[in-house]
């Protein structure tokens, strides 16, 4: 296995040799990854399943032009060719007079705890007798509950990075999940349903987490409660939070955005921005952590950056060029499409800090507001303004301290930044989610106070 | 000498389709030796290309051929699916077997096996004619149209700061083989963009967005039916009406829904949720025959659409595409469905099995989904209104399976005394479909333009359209999420 890692290092090597001598600069990044699924619906196992996605992403300069290539095939002969196709790119395109370099050498942290010998060795029915173990488990605890679907996998890669500066690395990584998505019928419909997933760099999977959080949802939601117009208090799960700060928040604080004048926080670096109470770092090196790695997608190494400290901004993430652009360091947040080439900037593992209070104590002291576990709609709040208008579903009516069933069409709306500013409690209840618009969050239940919701009408 | 080329290169190519065909029929049979019941190969070859520019420099050119193959297999009664980047024989034989392991595995732990509906096989060779190949069309002149965008949308309104191009197209070869005698060469392609245009004024930033595309013309698309002229005005418009507009009020109100809100309403309120796999998880489930919208609304799901973004001649299992009433006269009348749902259920096929390339497996997916035209005039629609909200443009949507839809605006207008007034800042809508549905209160009787978009399912896109007249509703079914 560790072979793999060599073979694609090699390569990686022999295509900045072979590429140096045509262009002024070249990099290669190289993937090949592997994920072996289970799949049950409605109860039956549906779909076993296994999927490679192997690519390699080449970009050149000639002259401040850049032109980049993709090939799904890793033979010397496919990425010399390649090669050619991205210098004819470069030569096609316009020049960059901004354009500065690809990334320098640098120092690695080492990282352990990535990779599980025993992953890519596991027979397929280990997922099978998972996703079967979940279903079954749900059903016998409610038989009414409809199992739409649930399921697990595992999954294993590597990857390589070169450029022409002399940089060569070359990691690798794996993972196991499992998830349940069930829902059941009620008087007036069916329930949201209730999504739990747990996930693992090693082979360790917490299956009672999955069956009794999506079932303890479920039986709460086969009750509808009704919501009420005006200012409330929400609680806002770390999935459902992340969602829409993915889409406001960390636009805001990508560095190119800044740069280019489209970020509203642009001038605001030691300001206040959010609640005292509040610390979001981004940790590419977080233990354990979806998105932790050796470097991004431009071979710089991943570190942990904090972005809000005590509400106070303290930085915005960067990729090597836009770093490079405005006097910066990159801060190893480099995301890159290897098919289109484009290389975008994203958070790792997105962590909030968590806080003293049980998700439990703080819903007991709530005479008034909404548990919500999911945010319909964060895709259009405006990413510049920070403005949303989203449905919270599922979203849990909280009275005099108990929680008393689930809201139909409960709509939430205002803005981000100003949302950050209104916290209340921050939980304890610290949890990893993999899944999601808001990627790779980390994070506890927080609850917020002066919201605007609104109810749907009767 | 350069025609005898051009036909030796075409000769070429015949031999190498006629080859490919007859190893993934090999591969076929060899999977039915085995003992899989159903093997099917889909198998493609793409010349992809992406262009991204951001105010005035090219951020990423990209061209690249994608090849590679899907293999499902029915065994035991299970699916068993590898994708692999190998099209050779050997390596053909080898994803089939691994495909059968996984199918034979997973069926040990289930009860009823799968039965797919039976289809008639064909064999067929569908082509496409563009004016313009986008992969033959020279970068300079894609960047050219690009930095013409960018110029004509500064020259509209000072206060614009910056923009997003994002063009991608694809032309190439898809071919469909199964056990049972399928054989389909679809030549296929498109041309797609979306584009992000930000202006600023005394510190109030915001943006908008606008997508276009087809998949029955090349790069002619862009040369004469959205120029950057075209596509300019319509961005500038929305991003001043953003700067200039009002705050939307929080609550319910009557309103008027443009087309593409409506294409959106049409895809979220009840589109996914005919979808046959989700239809039975959602409050959806049990309906059909019965009335989920008042008598005279249609709603169709219609891959055959000429023009449409979604259409095709076969979906992904080989079963010819159709029109499909969703609604019909009222009353929910279809799902869309695929082999096995159509097996499951004991409903019709509809040709709705797609997968976005050969990385995937095949879900049930919308294509162009519409309301169909009714009897009411402009005037009539927008009559009686005291005061409510004009919904243009959409900004994305979504639906879960509580049938709790949303979907954004990003261009709307006040309604005052049966008038339009002023423009409004973002705003979104909700309902739940199976009660907002039944409350349609009238639908308009205009032409419309179909927009086009991707719709996203199980980490996969669809190229979709979507569309339909004006409909209005009372106060009541839809909550908008201003603020107070």
């Amino acid at each position: 296995m560790k072979d793999q890692e060599q073979t694609l290092a090699t390569l990686a090597e022999h295509t900045i040799a072979f590429g140096s001598k045509k262009v002024d600069q070249i990099e290669i990044l190289l993937r090949d990854n592997y994920e072996i699924s289970c799949e049950v619906s409605l109860g039956e196992v549906n779909k076993a399943a296994k999927s490679q996605d192997v690519g390699a992403s080449i970009r050149v300069v000639l002259k401040n032009q850049l032109g980049s290539a993709y090939t799904n095939r890793l033979d010397k002969a496919t990425i010399e060719q390649s090669v050619k196709r991205a210098i004819s790119a470069a030569k096609a395109s316009t020049p960059d007079a901004t354009w500065k370099d690809f990334p320098a050498k640098a120092k690695y942290t080492k990282l352990t705890g990535l990779w599980d010998e025993s992953i890519p060795e596991k027979d397929p029915g280990v997922f099978v007798d998972f996703s079967t173990q979940i279903s079954d488990a749900i059903k016998e605890k409610d038989s009414s509950i409809i199992i739409g679907e649930t399921g697990a996998g595992g999954f294993y890669g590597w990857t390589a990075y070169a450029n022409s500066n002399g940089v060569l690395t070359s990691d690798r990584g794996t993972g196991v999940y499992a998830y349940s998505y069930i829902m059941a019928p009620t008087e007036s419909g069916m329930t949201p349903p209730a999504f739990a997933v747990d996930v693992n760099r090693h082979f360790h999977l917490d299956l009672d987490y999955i069956i009794n959080q999506a079932v303890k949802d479920i039986l709460l939601a086969k009750k509808d409660a009704k919501g009420e117009t005006g200012s409330g208090i929400i609680v806002l799960t770390p999935d459902a939070l992340g969602s829409l700060l993915a889409y406001t928040l960390n636009q805001a604080v990508k560095g190119e955005n800044v740069v280019r004048g489209k970020s509203r926080l642009a001038d605001m670096e030691g300001e206040l921005i959010a609640s005292k109470t509040l610390t979001f770092t981004d940790d590419g090196l977080y233990a354990g952590g979806y998105g932790t790695a050796l470097f991004d997608g431009e071979g710089v190494p991943q570190q942990s950056t904090v972005i809000v400290d005590k509400g106070k901004l303290r930085s915005f993430l960067w990729n090597h060029y836009w770093a490079t652009q405005h006097g910066k360091t990159s801060t190893g947040n480099a995301s890159r499409n290897l098919r289109t080439g484009v290389v975008d900037t994203s958070p790792t593992n997105f962590v909030i800090s968590g806080g003293k209070t049980s998700q439990e104590d703080m819903l007991s002291e709530i005479k008034s507001g909404y548990l919500v576990k999911g945010l319909q709609g964060v895709h259009s709040s405006n990413q510049e303004t920070g403005d949303y208008s989203v449905v919270a579903n599922p979203a849990f009516r909280i009275i005099d301290g108990e929680l008393v069933g689930a809201v139909h069409g409960l709509m939430l709306a205002g803005n981000a930044f100003d949302l950050i500013k209104k916290v209340e409690v921050i939980g304890s209840d610290v949890r990893r989610y993999l899944v999601g618009p808001g990627g790779s969050v980390i994070g506890p239940s927080i609850q917020f106070g002066d919201i605007q919701v609104v109810a749907k009408a009767d | 000498m350069y025609p005898f080329r051009l036909y030796y290169s075409l000769y070429c190519n015949i031999l190498e389709v006629i080859h490919l065909i007859e190893k993934l029929q090999k591969a076929a049979d060899y999977g039915e030796k085995l003992g899989a019941t159903y093997v099917e190969l889909r198998a493609e070859s793409v010349n992809r290309s992406n262009t991204q520019y951001d105010d005035g420099r090219v951020r990423s050119i990209s061209q690249r051929i994608e090849e590679g193959v899907a293999i499902r297999i029915l065994a035991e009664g299970t699916w068993g699916f590898v994708t692999s980047n190998d099209l050779s024989s050997g390596g053909l034989q080898s994803s089939v077997k691994d495909a059968y392991s996984l199918a034979s595995r997973a069926g040990k732990a289930r009860k009823e096996p799968i039965k797919l509906a039976e289809i008639k096989p064909v064999q067929d060779v569908i082509t496409l004619k563009v004016k313009r190949n986008p992969a033959e069309v020279d970068p300079q002149e894609k960047i050219a149209y690009a930095a013409k965008l960018w110029e004509e949308t500064q020259r509209l309104d000072p206060r614009i700061k910056a923009i997003t191009i994002q063009m991608r197209d694809g032309m190439g070869t898809k071919y469909l083989v199964t056990n049972e005698g399928t054989q389909i060469k679809t030549d296929a392609g498109h041309v797609y963009m979306v584009t992000t245009l930000t202006g600023k004024e005394n510190g109030n930033i915001t943006s908008a967005r606008a997508n276009s595309g087809s998949i029955s013309q090349g790069w002619e698309f862009y040369e004469t039916t959205k120029t950057p002229e075209i596509v300019a005005e319509q961005l500038v418009r929305r991003v001043k009406m953003q700067l200039e507009g009002n705050t939307p009020k929080p609550g319910t109100f009557p309103c008027v829904l443009g087309s593409t809100v409506v294409g959106t309403l049409a895809h979220e309120a009840l589109g996914h949720l005919a979808e046959a796999d989700l239809t039975l998880q959602s409050a959806f489930a049990g309906k059909l025959n019965q009335d989920v919208a008042p008598k005279g609304v249609t709603m169709v799901d219609d891959g055959t659409m000429k023009g449409g973004f979604g259409s095709a001649k076969y979906d992904d299992e080989g079963v010819p595409t159709q029109r499909v009433e969703l609604i019909k006269d009222g009353v929910f009348n279809a799902l869309l469905t695929d082999r096995e749902y159509a097996g499951k259920t004991g409903l019709p096929l509809s040709g709705s099995s797609r997968a976005e390339d050969f990385r995937v497996y095949p879900l049930m997916r919308m294509r162009n989904t519409i309301f169909e035209r009714g009897d009411l005039s402009d005037e009539e629609i927008f009559e009686g209104i005291d005061f409510g909200y004009y919904c243009v443009a959409y900004m994305g949507g979504s639906a879960d399976l509580n049938a709790s839809f949303q979907v954004g605006v990003q261009e709307a207008y006040e309604i005052t005394n049966g008038e339009l007034g002023d423009s409004v800042t973002n705003l979104s809508l909700s309902g739940i479909a199976t009660e907002a549905l039944l409350q349609i209160d009238g639908v308009g009787k205009d032409t419309f333009e179909l927009g086009v978009g991707r719709c996203g399912k199980g980490g996969q896109e669809a190229l979709v359209s979507d569309g339909g007249p004006l409909i209005r509703f009372g106060s009541g079914p839809l909550t908008f999420g201003g603020k107070a």
